[in-house]
């Protein structure tokens, strides 16, 4: 059995933040990812990033995963695992993996569970058609290949994603025909609705999808208002002919691990789904197993890095590394996280961040910080 | 409103336009961010003083016009792209509008490009008359154009002949 | 359907190499996946469900939905959206949940 100092488990912004945070208090990392580059969703967005300075605030995403992936490549006690896929994670501490065909047991002394989130789907006929794809899947394709999903779009969702995928889109020279939102106003930053509006693209809130049409792809879409009650007012029907569909309703935590592990779990509205309880410094409630990222709440790539830098800290620290100006270094990335979360927009992650909060009888374990 | 369709109303641009008085004097910033987002690189990127430092990151910029000089270098810096620089001084009849743009191909100087409002629509045509695609910028060229001083304060956008 | 110029991004494409979908010569580039060479050429139906043999598309790209399974070298249920693309490959349309042995 190959034994692991620190496993990280996904090397996006907050897989990468934290195995760099980790390596630098000295410890041992093995981050294991299944795809086979690091960098997650990062390396696919082509926006600047909003924050500050210490999130990276104005460079573009792929920029930012660039950085992240030099620092790493400088650290000699940081390994890397590409195209592997973390199995399981069991009692008795065992994590499986599987790298092309090869199945592996290794025995972290810690881990961090950094998966990230998956999309959303939504439930309308012939929603399965080719042609009706997730919004990451858009952005995969366009961004990571440089290939066009299709000609004409209808995007559902006004969300950051829904938005930025929209944009992104027009970029690559694809019509965004329309974008529906069912609730009554845009979701995601009202720049980024500005910036697709100016250029043209209608933005319909109060709508949504009724049925896509097609015979083996898609070739139409109907969209309709909503009433107060969320219900299709017959009558408002608008066609569009489009050979995409893009669904940008949210994403959900890719917390089967943590499930698997046995860690808490409770459902988070806010937070896209189940999410685990977690203390202030990212352990859950099994000892030894600590979380940062959109698996423990569906939030911004902002945040996520910063939690990851908490999650390799407490990481290490439960190991017994330190560092001379630990709690310095600490206040200062929990200062960013709460400013970060701190507006009008970061409301509902501050309400789902208290309804998980637990006094982590494991969390005695990081004495480090008193 | 705003947060149902994307565009401001003249509501929302009468608070961060700065009085014609201003306007009259030369070149500066008009910001229009209308929401409390944790982000502040407007305020990093100033070198005038022009936009003050943000007590909260998620306020709103808080600009002074009188220091701000117009020179662009907040305009690519904006993750949201809510930056231009209007000059209203740059002829008797024309305004000259800088706006970030990052789309392809890019127009040139003295290209007739049509000038879109703030709902994409329409409106006149426009004259580009500058370009700046330098690196400083990373793939956020700065579109310098003239418009009729008449439609200065409703373009934001161009869209070239295809 | 490829993006040949981008206003932020450079596509650094790896070599172009030749691969059969269904008997049928495709050319895609070195490094990129099954999928995303056969969406640039413009294929976009991918399986069918298994029940009802409703044609499926690409959905997440990532590898988590498995609405892209097919056939690669005579392995089935093979994501095409994370199996990277070689030389030669012979892929697939799959018809029902594919046999193992």
């Amino acid at each position: 059995m190959m034994p692991v100092e620190i496993l990280i488990i996904g090397g996006g912004p907050a897989g990468l933040c934290a195995a760099i945070q980790a390596a630098e208090m000295g410890s041992k990392v093995l981050v294991v990812d299944r795809n086979n580059s690091l960098g997650g969703q990062l390396v696919k967005q082509t926006h600047m990033f909003f924050g500050s300075e210490k999130q990276y605030a104005s460079t573009r995403g792929f920029d930012i995963a660039e950085l992240l992936l030099d620092k790493i490549d400088k650290m000699d006690n940081v390994e890397v695992m590409k195209s592997t896929t973390v199995l399981g994670i069991f009692e008795d501490g065992v994590v499986t993996l599987e790298n092309n065909g090869k199945y592996i047991k290794i025995k972290p002394k810690a881990t961090i569970v950094s998966t990230g989130a998956s999309e959303k789907n939504l439930a309308f006929p012939n929603n399965d058609l080719p042609g009706v794809y997730g919004a990451g899947a858009v952005q995969t394709l366009m961004n990571e290949y440089g290939v066009k999903p299709g000609n004409n779009v209808l995007m559902i969702g006004a969300g950051n994603i829904g938005l930025i995928v929209s944009y992104q889109l027009m970029q690559a020279g694809v019509k965004v025909e329309a974008i529906v939102e069912a609730a009554p106003t845009i979701g995601g930053y009202l720049v980024h609705a500005s910036k697709v509006r100016r250029m043209g693209v209608p933005i319909y809130t109060g709508y949504s999808i009724k049925e896509a049409h097609g015979k083996d792809s898609l070739e139409k879409a109907i969209i309709w208002q909503l009433d107060e009650k969320w219900n299709g007012i017959p009558g408002t029907e608008k066609e569009l002919d489009v050979d995409v569909i893009c669904i940008s309703v949210g994403l959900s935590p890719l917390s089967e691990l943590l499930w698997q592990a046995g860690c808490q779990m409770k459902y988070i509205h806010e937070f896209g789904g189940f999410v685990p309880a977690r203390d202030e410094n990212l352990q859950t409630s099994v000892k030894g197993i600590f979380v940062a990222g959109d698996v423990a709440g569906v939030e911004e790539a902002s945040s996520a890095m910063v939690e990851g830098y908490i999650a390799g800290m407490s990481a290490a620290s439960y190991l017994g590394y330190k560092l001379y100006n630990m709690q310095e270094v600490k206040d200062d990335l929990m200062q960013q996280l709460n400013s970060l979360r701190h507006g009008p927009v970061g409301e509902k992650i501050r309400n789902g961040i208290t309804s998980l909060m637990i006094d982590n009888e494991a969390a005695a374990s990081i004495d480090a910080f008193k | 409103m705003l947060a149902s369709t994307g565009v401001p109303t003249q509501k929302d641009l009468d608070k961060v336009f700065p009085s014609d008085e201003r306007l009259s004097k030369g070149p500066t910033v008009i910001v229009e961010c209308f929401q409390n987002i944790p982000c502040n690189p407007c305020y990093t990127a100033c070198r005038t003083g022009s936009i003050k430092e943000f007590e909260d990151i998620n306020d709103l910029p808080n600009v002074d016009h009188d220091l701000c000089n117009g020179c662009s270098l907040c305009v690519s810096n904006c993750p949201g792209l809510a930056i231009s620089v209007l000059d209203m001084t740059y002829s008797d009849e024309e305004a000259l509008l800088k706006i970030p743009y990052e789309l392809i191909p890019l127009p040139t100087p003295n290209q007739i490009v049509k000038g879109l409002d703030r709902e994409g629509k329409e409106i006149c045509e426009v004259r580009v008359v500058k370009v700046i695609n330098s690196k400083a910028l990373d793939k956020t060229p700065i579109i310098s154009i003239a418009v009729k001083k008449d439609f200065a304060k409703i373009i934001r956008n161009i869209r070239l002949e295809e | 359907m490829r993006i040949l110029e981008h206003p932020i991004l450079n596509f650094e494409r790896g070599k172009l190499i030749t691969f059969t979908f269904n008997d049928k010569s495709i050319e895609g580039y070195e490094g990129e996946t099954i999928a995303a060479a056969l969406h640039a050429a413009g294929v976009r139906s991918l399986s069918h469900s298994t029940e009802k043999h409703r044609p499926r598309g690409l959905f997440c790209a990532i590898g988590n939905c498995s609405s892209c399974l097919m056939e690669v070298n005579g392995e089935p249920n093979v994501r095409i959206c994370v199996e990277e693309l070689k030389e030669g490959m012979v892929v697939r349309t799959q018809t029902g949940k594919g046999d193992l042995i």
